[in-house]
């Protein structure tokens, strides 16, 4: 075996004199800093709150009761290894999804919220909610927080619920 | 063809109201999802070079069975086709009132996919950007085994 030694040996020296561990990284990270501006690593990605968030948060956002849950039916992605803007590891987000709107106690006003579900491992089974405040029967499907919103993602297995806020509300 | 001003519409209105009522599905930006939900952006416009196309786009069940009240959709109707879609409209562009909208509303649509390819398979016999643009859809949906 000493001929696999020597070889492996010649090789690994050979690549160590042409290439450096710092030229390799900088590559890597060029890589990463260029395709994250043209592709999303990572479905978090497409959820990016508006430009208009939110004055200030108040609530516990792995409580049922947390504001911007008003309208969720299911479970919190922020107990089951994600928050409420992001889906846990080896979950996809649902780029179609159930919109509601909700009231942010600290300024009275009323926000949209996205119920984006993440999706692709079974059910997570903490923190179920269910408020389901302008929720509607199944026949109104897009309206209705009743239906499995997987749809758009490789897998339609549901697993939890984000509440990402996309806009401001009119007041009426 | 810039943006024609609708007496009385307010577009901040129409576009929170586009949030909530349309964006779930049709995406920020009425860019739809291929194989599941139609694209609008660049697009609806196409449908109002014929008369059962402009009625199609209110009949359709997401928009005649909305909960926003006959005024409301009007402005936001209005408004969609103008924002997303000013490129492919009919000159001049004639915008739906609210009595229009009122009227079709209860004359749902039972079968929109089919006739949706229908209506626009004629509109496309006059229009040659619209045949390409179909085309192009059909391709996609073959290569992506999405049929109608």
């Amino acid at each position: 075996m000493k001929w696999l030694d020597g070889m492996t040996e010649s090789g690994t020296r050979e690549i160590a004199s042409k290439t450096s561990r710092r030229g390799f990284l900088g590559r890597l990270a060029a890589v990463l800093a260029g395709g994250a501006a043209t592709i999303p690593l990572l479905p978090v990605a497409r959820s990016q709150e508006s430009s208009n968030p939110p004055p200030g948060e108040q609530g516990d956002p792995t409580s049922c009761e947390y504001w911007r849950y008003c309208a969720i039916d299911g479970f919190l992605c922020g107990c089951c290894g994600g928050s409420m803007n992001s889906c846990p590891p080896g979950t996809e987000m649902s780029p179609i999804t159930w919109i509601g709107t909700c009231e942010n106690p600290v300024d009275q006003k009323k926000y949209i919220i996205s119920y984006n579900d993440c999706c692709g491992k079974s059910s997570c089974g903490n923190c179920l909610c269910q408020r389901n405040e302008g929720d509607r029967p199944l026949y109104r499907p897009q309206v209705s927080n009743d239906i499995n919103w997987c749809l758009g993602t490789s897998s339609n297995s549901y697993h939890c619920s984000t509440a990402i806020v996309v806009g401001t509300a009119l007041d009426e | 063809m810039g943006l024609v001003p609708v007496a009385g519409a307010d577009d901040h209105r129409a576009r929170i109201n586009y949030m909530i009522h349309c964006q779930g599905c049709h995406l920020p930006e009425a860019v739809g999802f291929a194989g599941k939900v139609p694209r609008m952006k660049d697009f609806v416009g196409y449908f109002l070079h014929s008369k059962e196309g402009r009625e199609f786009v209110i009949r359709v069940p997401g928009v005649a069975t909305s909960s926003l009240p006959d005024d409301k959709l009007t402005e936001m109707m209005n408004w969609l086709l103008l924002t997303y879609s000013s490129e492919q409209l009919p000159e001049p562009f004639v915008p739906f009132s609210v009595a229009e909208v009122a009227a079709l509303r209860p004359d749902l649509e039972t079968n929109p996919a089919k006739t949706r390819m229908r209506v626009l398979e004629r509109i496309a016999q006059e229009l040659p950007s619209l045949a390409v643009e179909l085309e192009q859809e059909s391709g996609r949906q073959k290569r992506s085994g999405h049929g109608q």
